[in-house]
């Protein structure tokens, strides 16, 4: 099976989308005769060429970071592209990755109805979505990431094996859905940890204090 | 009220949207209202490109000095902001979600809890109040609406309301006040 791979990421360099996508792809050629076609996509120019490949491919996997609770705006200049080809990419197999910072599925629940409705209306077979919160750090600390990284690399073998995503497998991965079950004042104290040892941290490192950090230039 | 209005309509063909925007803009001031118009397609705007400059290099401003400094000023001195857009493939133009995506430098990195899920901390004591004007052209348009509703409802600062072309300007004028 050959899989073309749009990488959305804005990013111009390291992307913690990328990454994901080895793992993925790690485990998807696991299977002999698996064969991938990446696609990158970050400026206007690769938008219109990806729109070409995206005609041409049989199985194809989006895949993007989470922006304001939606695609990036260079992945919705993409889709634009895309208009001329409404109805007619019957037989196409069209599945989604979304990994975003925040830890809980929920964020990228809406986009999902969006990615299924829009998967449809170009009558291409709606394969699923791939949502993994949580992945802020991946290109910075990979050990760190090692769980994240697995479950990709399985999601992909058991792509390259049955062709289809297993739904089970994927609502696994997306876990937590909300952090109702959590404690809140656990949760707190977790953030607060978080904002000191990674946030500040960065701060720091960029000659940036505390005080500062919280600057409003344009405060009316 | 001083009300923005960034017009995310990106054909300068679809003339329809852009009158019915002006006649808005009139029927707003008509009303006493204080009401800038930025027509988005017009200003050479990036995309973000997720550099996090804004949160930490120089807080609270974006990398590209590309005229969104202006956008953000208008932005946080309005009390209603009007992101409208044509629908296009379902969903709001690429032209109005990159102003989107640039509103990052609004926020700060700290996380914190907000109704059971994480969120950032405000930059800001004060935002507007954000709403949505959309086209309504065809018959699909009214999933889209759903769909569209479904993900900026999930958005940190929610959305106050969101409006379709098909109403008269008049109407969306006398609702600006109750939101
Ligand atoms: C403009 C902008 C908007 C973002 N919006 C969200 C969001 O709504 N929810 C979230 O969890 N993360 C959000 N993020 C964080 C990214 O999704 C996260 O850092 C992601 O891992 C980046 O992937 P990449 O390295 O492949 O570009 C946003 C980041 C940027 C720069």
């Amino acid at each position: 099976m050959k899989l073309s791979i749009f990488n959305g990421s804005p990013k111009l360099g390291i992307n913690n989308t990328g990454i994901l996508l080895e793992s993925f792809i790690t485990g998807f050629q696991e299977t002999p005769d698996n064969e991938v076609e990446m696609i990158r996509m970050n400026n206007e120019q690769s938008y219109k060429d990806a729109a070409i490949r995206f005609e041409a491919a049989e199985a194809v996997l989006i895949a993007f970071p989470l922006y304001s609770y939606a695609m990036p705006a260079g992945v919705k200049t993409f889709l634009e592209q895309l208009e001329p080809l409404l109805g007619k990419c019957t037989g196409k197999k069209v599945g989604f990755l979304v990994q975003f910072g925040f830890v809980e599925a929920i964020h990228a629940r809406g986009l999902e109805k969006y990615l299924e409705h829009l998967t449809k209306a170009l009558d291409c077979d709606y394969e699923g979505i791939i949502i993994k919160g949580g992945c802020d750090g991946i290109s910075r600390n990979k050990k760190g990431a090692k769980k994240i990284l697995m479950g990709a690399y399985e999601i992909g073998k058991t792509y390259g094996i049955e062709k289809v995503f297993n739904k089970e497998q994927l609502d696994k991965y997306s876990a937590p859905e909300i952090q109702k079950k959590q404690n809140p004042f656990v949760m707190k104290i977790l953030f607060r940890l978080i904002n000191k040892l990674y946030w500040e941290k960065s701060f720091k490192k960029n000659g940036v204090t505390y005080e500062s950090s919280f600057a409003r230039p344009y405060e009316n | 009220m001083r009300i923005l209005i960034l017009n995310g309509n990106p054909k300068a063909d679809y003339v329809e949207f852009d009158s019915y925007i002006e006649d808005l803009k009139q029927s707003l001031e008509y009303k006493s209202h204080k009401v800038k118009n930025i027509m988005l397609r017009n200003l050479q705007l990036h995309d973000c490109i997720g550099c996090y400059t804004c949160w930490l290099k120089t807080p609270g401003v974006c990398c590209f000095n590309d005229g969104i400094e202006d956008i953000l000023k208008e932005y946080l001195a309005a009390d209603v902001v009007i992101l409208s857009s044509p629908i296009i493939m379902y969903y709001v133009s690429a032209l109005l979600k990159r102003v989107n995506d640039r509103l990052l430098p609004l926020g700060h990195p700290f996380l914190v809890l907000r109704d059971h899920r994480m969120s950032h901390v405000q930059r800001y004591n004060r935002y507007p109040k954000t709403t949505l004007l959309l086209d309504n052209q065809k018959e699909f348009d009214r999933e889209s609406f759903q769909l569209i509703e479904l993900v900026y409802k999930k958005s940190v600062r929610g959305l106050a309301k969101i409006w379709s072309t098909k109403q008269n300007v008049e109407e969306i004028t006398d609702e600006v006040v109750n939101i």
